[in-house]
């Protein structure tokens, strides 16, 4: 793994007009971009056009970027930026907010959230021993339901391993902030994997199909 | 309980950095409450699951894809960045394996490209060798080797200027300057040539290249081929806006803001926060002790089309500080504003109205607003009582059931709030319980009142509507609360009188509303001196207008649309919180957005311009009787009319 005197030294051969530096550094990041993408929209062909995007507004403004942070969160603030946004958009079009029961980062206490969770906390008992995939499939699904900033910041903690100030930069909050939506974030979660675990055959698939 | 859990405590187990004394504490908490066991291992488990998930390889040429994505548009210069459709990204290929083809099309799309650039300039070259302006400019230019001076202050010239020979535009330089020695072709021209062909003429904004321009570059095909094909001569120039905006999308630009005591203080548009397109709209309110529910319920009772009520920590009653940064909204203590989240598509047609009509956010209630209010507030109060009394919470039936059925009481498109069942504190949950009742009676009661005022309306019953005048004036802030007294005890006393003037003096707002009746002459608050009445009409700008509110919800567009899905069952969440809960209940003050209509803006201005020529000519003329003023007939020029509803 390449230090951030690295990056640094890529960004300075891209400002002097160095091509194949650009390419080098967006290369070299391309990876966790596309990654953090795609647990973001749990989309392939989405995350590919999210990184897409992400890396052009990356040239466009790489002039701009000063190194007060590294370039690894600004790139990913600029992806995770993309991705919320084409999450938002995807839901204004199709106002599923309105007609789905969707644990939300909004409207919700951290004790009423935690409340809800403990009352259907349950031992899982032989469905413990459900395959990985499985569990898996479940993840993806409960993430899936889960609230863009509630994703965003399991994605960054669990995904790309950052810690809290690491967080906020990435999603212009404070500390506090981040600690907080990151633990209701994990009530979150686990309330609609408890849906999944303990409702098989029922979730995501409701038509029976 | 569920506070004895420490959010703190229990996400610094979870993820690991707790200290040894706490973690054992923790550990000992959990030996002790198996449910709390059970949860820190789901938590514990979803958190390493989702650790344990590899990384996806990326699809191959995503890099490629945006460096050829952005070579096309340096090539082109065109639409930017957000306007062009994304490359398809092509998979299965590595970098290296998909080059030959993918060059041999770049290449050849550059070359069709430079073939369409030469011809384009070429068509414009034969053109422009026809125009006898043109030639002159030649001519002129040919005799003088140094570009003459031209006037900046002369439309003439600077119009002039703006023709340009496909020499001068291809071989521009650095910051407009010619290069390699190509003069300007055009200098001190006539400006305004008649019969001629179209000329060459630059759209505006495109006659100074930005620096770094070279060859071939800004759109200059479209260039070409629009000023041919369009004659920008002839076009007008966009007109300025008459009024300046009060909203602009995608520019966190807050439409208006005073600061009142009321719950929406300021509605800004929050368009540009993460590069999102669709024009946003908050409403924010600085006023801790309103629920979401509550300015959800204000947005309804408003017109304002409410899509999405949940969104950021803001809904949940937080708004970062920097959020206010562009507002008027200060944070309190560190403690939060509520804000929602309006349609989209909707709002942009908001904003659009905000941009080309003249608004005021203007505070409610009006004295007959106020004097409903209070009725009702009797009404339901006694209704709360008497239903508590029927089914204390304390009852076996379980406190949501015991609201009424949103189906049986409220009519559609009514939020409809539910009440918690157990907030595990019987005072909360009680308190939590009357509150949502209230809320839920008050819209029943507000749906009745309109109904019987419609069936009164219908039934020819206009003539009761004079009492207006005798419901007293509130105070701006505390008029609700102050009288809520009086309804109560008009309620108590079952005074028939005061239900019926509260309703009539509603009907007397909606009528003189529609028939643009003039206001009704202010009184004086108690204890008030006309010169305090001036100031306060002076500070509250609404006042004036107060009888004949236009709300939001007489906008077309915003009144065609359904009001029954606006709101999910789903939403009442903070309301349901304790720490909402705990607030105590406040009058729904509304602001709206009042459009003043062209017609009421030009007699607005008439009037202020009369009055303007009318203490003119008595300050000119001190020895002159007033009445030697100017007659009140004769107007002065009149002002500009706003300018009319642009309709989308």
């Amino acid at each position: 793994m390449q230090t951030p005197s690295a990056d640094q030294t890529l960004l300075e051969q891209i400002r002097l007009g160095d091509r194949a530096a650009l390419g080098q550094l967006l290369l070299k990041h391309e990876k966790r971009l596309f990654n953090t993408a795609l647990r973001m929209v749990s989309n392939r062909d989405d995350a590919a056009e999210v990184t897409q995007e992400a890396m052009l507004k990356i040239i466009q403004h790489i002039d701009a970027y000063r190194s007060e942070a590294q370039v690894t969160t600004w790139m990913t603030r600029i992806v995770m930026n993309q991705a919320i946004s084409r999450l938002r958009r995807r839901k204004l079009r199709d106002h599923v907010s309105l007609d789905s029961v969707r644990p939300s980062s909004d409207g919700e206490d951290q004790a009423t959230a935690l409340r809800r969770v403990l009352e259907d906390t349950r031992e899982l008992g032989p469905d413990s021993d459900v395959e990985q995939s499985e569990m898996i499939h479940h993840l993806h699904t409960a993430i899936d339901r889960l609230d863009e900033d509630f994703r965003a910041v399991l994605v960054l903690r669990d995904l790309r391993e950052m810690d809290y100030q690491q967080i906020a930069d990435v999603l212009e909050v404070k500390v506090g902030t981040v600690k907080s939506r990151l633990f209701r974030a994990r009530l979150a979660l686990r309330e609609e994997m408890q849906k999944l675990e303990l409702s098989p055959g029922v979730y995501p698939v409701q038509d029976g199909a | 309980m569920i506070n004895r859990y420490d959010p703190d405590l229990l996400l610094g187990y979870i993820e690991d950095e707790l200290g040894e004394e706490d973690r054992a504490r923790f550990e000992r908490q959990m030996a002790e409450d198996e449910q709390l066991a059970a949860l820190v291992r789901g938590l514990t488990g979803d958190r390493a699951l989702l650790r344990s998930l590899p990384l996806v390889e990326a699809p191959t040429g995503l890099v490629d894809d945006a460096l050829h994505r952005l070579e096309r548009t340096m090539l082109l210069d065109g639409p930017s960045e957000d306007d062009a459709p994304p490359i398809p990204i092509q998979r299965g290929r590595d970098i290296a394996g998909r080059s030959a083809d993918a060059r041999w099309g770049r290449v050849l799309g550059i070359s069709g490209l430079a073939a369409a650039v030469l011809i384009g300039a070429g068509v414009k070259w034969l053109v422009i060798q026809d125009d006898p302006l043109n030639r002159a400019a030649r001519d002129l230019a040919e005799e003088n080797s140094a570009p003459s001076p031209t006037s900046q202050d002369d439309p003439r010239t600077d119009r002039a200027e703006a023709f340009v020979s496909p020499e001068s535009t291809d071989l521009e330089g650095v910051d407009g300057q010619p290069a390699r020695g190509v003069q300007p072709s055009v200098a001190g021209t006539p400006a305004e040539p008649r019969n001629m062909p179209a000329p060459t003429v630059a759209t505006p904004g495109t006659a100074e290249p930005e620096a770094g321009t070279t060859t071939g570059s800004p759109g200059l095909l479209e260039r070409v081929t629009d000023a041919i094909l369009a004659n920008d001569r002839d076009r007008p120039a966009p007109a300025e806006p008459a009024l300046p905006p009060v909203a602009i999308a995608g520019q966190s630009t807050v439409a208006q803001a005073p600061h009142v005591d009321a719950p929406v203080i300021a509605l800004a548009d929050n368009g540009a926060l993460y590069d999102n397109p669709a024009p946003q709209l908050f409403v924010i309110t600085d006023s801790p002790e309103q629920t979401q529910m509550q300015i959800v319920a204000w947005c309804l009772n408003n017109g304002v089309p409410v899509v999405q009520a949940e969104g950021f920590d803001f809904a949940y009653g937080y708004v970062e500080p920097e959020w206010t940064n562009n507002t008027t909204t200060k944070p309190v203590d560190g403690e939060s504003k509520l804000a929602l989240l309006i349609e989209a598509e909707q709002l942009g047609e908001l904003v659009s109205e905000m941009n080309t009509n003249s608004y005021s956010i203007e505070q409610q209630p009006t004295r007959q607003r106020a004097a409903l209010n209070t009725a009702q507030a009797g009404r339901q109060q006694a209704q709360i009582q008497a239903r508590s009394a029927v089914a204390p919470p304390e009852a076996a039936e379980p406190l949501e059931q015991a609201v009424p059925n949103a189906e049986e009481t409220q009519p559609a498109g009514y939020a409809q709030l539910r009440a918690p069942t157990d907030l595990g504190n019987e005072d909360l949950t009680r308190r939590n319980y009357d509150n949502v009742l209230d809320f839920n009676n008050r819209v029943a009661l507000e749906q009745e009142a309109e109904e019987n005022l419609a069936a009164k309306l219908a039934a020819g019953e206009e003539s009761a509507l004079g009492a207006a005048g005798s419901a007293p004036a509130p105070g701006l802030e505390n008029a609700p609360l102050a009288q809520a007294d009086e309804g109560q005890q008009a309620v108590a006393t079952q005074d028939p009188a005061a239900e019926v003037t509260a309703e009539e003096v509603e009907a007397d707002n909606d009528t003189a509303r529609r028939e643009e009746r003039p206001a009704a002459p202010r009184t004086l608050r108690e204890g008030e001196s006309p010169e305090e009445e001036a100031v306060r009409d002076h500070a509250e700008p609404n006042a004036v207008a107060s009888d004949e509110v236009t709300q939001v919800g007489e906008l077309e567009t915003i009144e065609s649309a359904p009001r029954g899905n606006w709101l999910s069952p789903q939403l009442p969440l903070a309301y349901n919180t304790p720490i909402w809960s705990n607030a105590p209940r406040t009058q729904i003050v509304p602001i709206v957005l009042r459009l003043i209509e062209p017609q009421e803006m030009d007699r607005m201005l008439r009037e202020e311009a009369r009055t303007r020529s009318d203490s003119q000519a008595v300050e000119a003329e001190p020895d002159q009787p007033v009445d030697a003023a100017p007659p009140a007939n004769a107007d002065p020029e009149p002002a500009a009319p706003a300018e009319a509803p642009v309709s989308e």
